[in-house]
């Protein structure tokens, strides 16, 4: 087993041993862990209000990542913020509409609002349409989003998950019907565009938040907690090692 | 329903972990599970395509019955998805018979698919000027007139205004704010993404998240 490896499985380990931990304390401490105000969410949760009461519906899309490589993080992200969604808005008389650009991730999409619907003791009201594949190539997904942000009655966009720069396409379709759009992605060029484009851009980590901000459970608060304090442990080693090697001692613990 | 989710948690929990514990320990019954499983991810991931595109033809079929808004354009879709398919085909049946002619259905990704995609590609360099200088109306701060700032810098100086190339932004600025700034800014980022799916993988794994509808 190499340097790397181990040091790759230790870092996942501690990972795992500092959510656990700070569920742990979360659940004995509640107020001790307040999450940072991130404006995205907190327009978020006025937006999902508004859709309620005016009978509108929230557009979430997961992007076009597939579930086999790396963009599947974003994309199971993106997921998560439907499933707590869904059972946000239960009482409202029209249903989020989901989107995906992926076969696999559609497939994930109309799961998980079929299994919310199920949740909700709500099933009957499931209809596949609910959770669509609108293209497979980045421009072609686009364009299938954006018919459906202007003529069914969509109020706010939610679109987290693996987004290139074609998003920019989808976003304006959302600023001409005046709806707000939150998104994020993990691709950079796709967050360039939206630090641009966006009313609420999520940079980053961001991405991945909406779990613990829309409240799902303290396992995702927990995961925040435990990625400022490795993000630290992070920051000390790259200034450590930048250090050794301004030092001339580069060597001395070599990796791999 | 009540006994499938935990079923399926169980079953995406124990691949899970055999799939990360074979990256990282030298076993090689692990290596072999963890490529297995990949493979089959990917036979899956394809044959959910198949599923996909299905459930695109219903959507639009459905709008195309109901005459829902914008029912002219599902037709369209269902007839070039329907139409592409069956050129498909026939390029098939003509290569199995030794028939070397030309290609339908590149003829149909050289003279549809490429044109459309850069027609979108034109749309989308309007898109985000226009974005950039709306921006500035929502979110008039520091960052997004460094945002700005850097868009025309990085553009002027890459691109020759008029066959002119800028002196000390094309030999110095440009340069500059591309190899040290926006890659110190983009590692800085791609760090937080990274944790952030580890974040995501590890909640999956704990059962947390259940992507599946578990």
């Amino acid at each position: 087993m190499s340097t790397m490896n181990m040091a790759g499985l230790g870092f996942i380990l501690l990972f795992f041993f500092l959510m656990v931990l700070f569920t742990l304390l979360g659940r004995k401490r509640k107020a001790a862990f307040p999450l940072r105000p991130i404006a995205a969410f907190q327009r978020l949760w006025k937006a999902i209000g508004i859709a309620v009461e005016d009978g509108t519906r929230l557009h979430i899309s997961v992007g076009r990542g597939s579930v086999d490589g790396v963009e599947s993080a974003s994309a199971f992200a993106g997921l998560q913020v439907l499933a707590r969604i869904m059972r946000i808005v239960s009482i409202s008389d029209r249903h989020p509409v989901a989107t995906a650009g992926d076969g696999a991730l559609s497939i994930l999409t109309r799961d998980t609002l079929k299994a919310a619907y199920a949740d909700l003791g709500q099933a009957a009201q499931y209809h596949p349409s609910s959770g669509r594949l609108t293209g497979v190539t980045p421009f072609s997904f686009a364009a299938g989003v954006m018919p459906l942000i202007a003529d069914e009655g969509v109020s706010a966009n939610v679109l987290i998950g693996h987004f290139g720069p074609e998003v920019a396409l989808m976003v304006e379709a959302g600023e001409r019907q005046g709806n707000l759009t939150l998104a994020g992605t993990d691709s950079l060029p796709g967050q360039a565009v939206l630090y641009a484009a966006a009313q609420e851009p999520l940079i980053g980590e961001e991405v991945y938040s909406g779990g613990a901000y829309l409240r799902a459970s303290g396992m995702h608060v927990a995961s925040l907690r435990a990625q400022d304090v490795l993000r630290w442990v992070l920051i000390l080693l790259i200034l450590g090692g930048a250090l050794l090697q301004a030092l001339g001692l580069g060597t001395i613990f070599p990796l791999g | 329903m009540k006994l499938k989710a935990p079923f399926a948690t169980a079953i995406a929990i124990a691949v899970g972990m055999l799939v990360l514990l074979g990256y990282f320990l030298p076993f090689p019954l692990l290596e072999t599970l963890r490529i297995a499983f990949l493979q089959w991810a990917l036979l899956l991931s394809v044959t959910a395509l198949l599923v996909g595109v299905v459930n695109l033809m219903g959507v639009h079929w459905h709008k195309l019955r109901t005459g829902a808004k914008g029912s002219l354009y599902s037709a369209v879709l269902i007839l070039s998805l329907v139409g592409t398919f069956m050129l498909g085909v026939y390029d098939y049946v003509e290569g199995s018979l030794g028939v070397s002619g030309k290609s339908w259905l590149q003829w149909v990704f050289d003279n549809v698919q490429y044109p459309v995609q850069s027609s979108l590609m034109a749309l989308l360099a309007v898109a985000l000027a226009y974005a950039c200088i709306r921006m500035l109306r929502w979110r008039i701060n520091l960052l997004s007139i460094v945002f700005v700032l850097t868009v025309v810098v990085v553009l002027v100086g890459s691109v020759p205004l008029l066959g002119v190339r800028m002196p000390v932004i094309s030999d110095m600025l440009q340069p500059w704010i591309t190899r040290f700034l926006a890659l110190a800014g983009a590692r800085g980022i791609l760090l937080g993404v990274a944790l952030g799916s580890i974040a995501t993988g590890l909640r999956v794994l704990a059962g947390v998240d259940r992507p599946y509808g578990g």
